[in-house]
């Protein structure tokens, strides 16, 4: 249990440390139902969809969930304080230091390189999520392409986006 | 100096209603902070967003601690963010608990279709917002697309992906300095 927890925080706060504005998800999938094998991809779904429907953090909810699964409230505590322990932090020391260094042309190309290798994987991920493949039926690419349209180009609600997905889904 | 109190119900407000990620939470922070109570100025706010936004991890979370900071101190910020992030973690902690109590895992895949099929839309959405902002021009989407081929062939540990792509573009860089 103490191995497990030990993981939890260290995972968490790496998968914090390497998110530059996304692929957090694709680190939670890796590291918790790849590796671990803690949650199933299905629970994965389904803890990013509550965190998309609901206000506050949407991807970064799941280290509370995965912490709470693998060690009920203790492991939600150590997951929670895991995956926001170093934003805050870096936060608070951001003014000066901080942001000399992020300024620093070879450090904003390693980010910016980064973000855009980020933007590629979330895709993939998302692609992997929705299981898309050559046997997908067809409304469900609909759904799918459906969802990020209102999402990009019309900025929906998450919330009522998921809810008409799922109720096509369990109508069709 | 505003109150432990205020700060606290400031930022549980935010925190309950900032639906769609860290941007609607700095519009309701601008508006909560600076347009109704003044306690900040805009430019002031505006810094406390793109240092949120430079940092690594939840960007909400960058901002609460940020602003917190700003007007109380170390006590303030951890206010702050503990208020913004308390009605996200009860919801997610209740459900939670609920999840597993409720669903065996296999039973819901068929039922769930649409959802992951929704899920997969919204999270396609938030890659494409993602390169917008990291993209001036066409070119970088080039590569936006080559990690995205390079995921779905490979499916490669996310770490080295990203730290390939970091580190690549951090020697393209170094070489373009040598250039000029």
């Amino acid at each position: 249990m103490i191995s497990d927890l030990a993981y939890l925080l260290l995972v968490s706060a790496f998968i914090s440390l390497a998110t530059f504005g996304g692929g957090a998800q694709a680190l939670f999938y890796q590291y918790t139902v790849s590796e671990r094998q803690w949650i199933s991809s299905t629970d994965l779904s389904a803890v990013l969809a509550f965190g998309y429907a609901t206000p506050g953090p949407a991807v970064f909810g799941t280290a509370t969930f995965i912490g709470y699964h693998v060690a009920g409230l203790t492991g939600a505590v150590v997951g929670t304080v895991g995956i926001y322990a170093v934003p805050f932090g870096l936060a608070l020391l951001a003014s000066r230091y901080l942001s000399r260094f992020f300024n620093w042309p070879s450090v904003k190309a390693f980010i910016q390189w980064l973000g855009l290798a980020a933007a590629g994987l979330v895709a993939a991920t998302a692609f992997r999520m929705a299981h898309i493949g050559l046997d997908t039926i067809w409304w469900q690419l609909l759904v799918f392409g459906g969802a990020f349209t209102l999402s990009l180009a019309w900025k929906s609600n998450p919330l009522y986006i998921l809810l008409a997905g799922g109720l096509l889904g369990l109508a069709l | 100096m505003i109150r432990y109190r205020q700060l606290a119900g400031i930022f549980l407000s935010i925190g309950s209603r900032g639906y769609g990620g860290w941007s609607s939470m700095a519009l309701l922070s601008e508006v909560e902070l600076v347009d109704k109570r003044r306690l900040i100025s805009r430019q002031q706010l505006q810094a406390a967003v793109a240092t949120g936004q430079m940092l690594p991890g939840a960007t909400g979370v960058s901002i609460a601690a940020n602003l917190g900071h700003k007007l109380r101190g170390l006590p303030g910020a951890l206010v702050a963010t503990s208020c913004y992030l308390l009605p996200a973690i009860c919801l997610v902690l209740a459900f939670a608990a609920v999840y597993f109590r409720l669903a065996p895992s296999s039973d819901l895949t068929a039922q769930l279709d649409g959802l992951t099929a929704a899920l997969g839309g919204i999270i396609l959405a938030n890659a494409v917002q993602l390169g917008k902002r990291h993209s001036n021009g066409w070119r970088p989407w080039a590569l936006v697309a080559l990690a995205f081929v390079i995921q779905l062939r490979y499916h490669l540990n996310p770490v080295i992906l990203l730290g390939g792509f970091g580190l690549a573009g951090l020697i393209w860089y170094l070489a373009e300095d040598k250039r000029s």
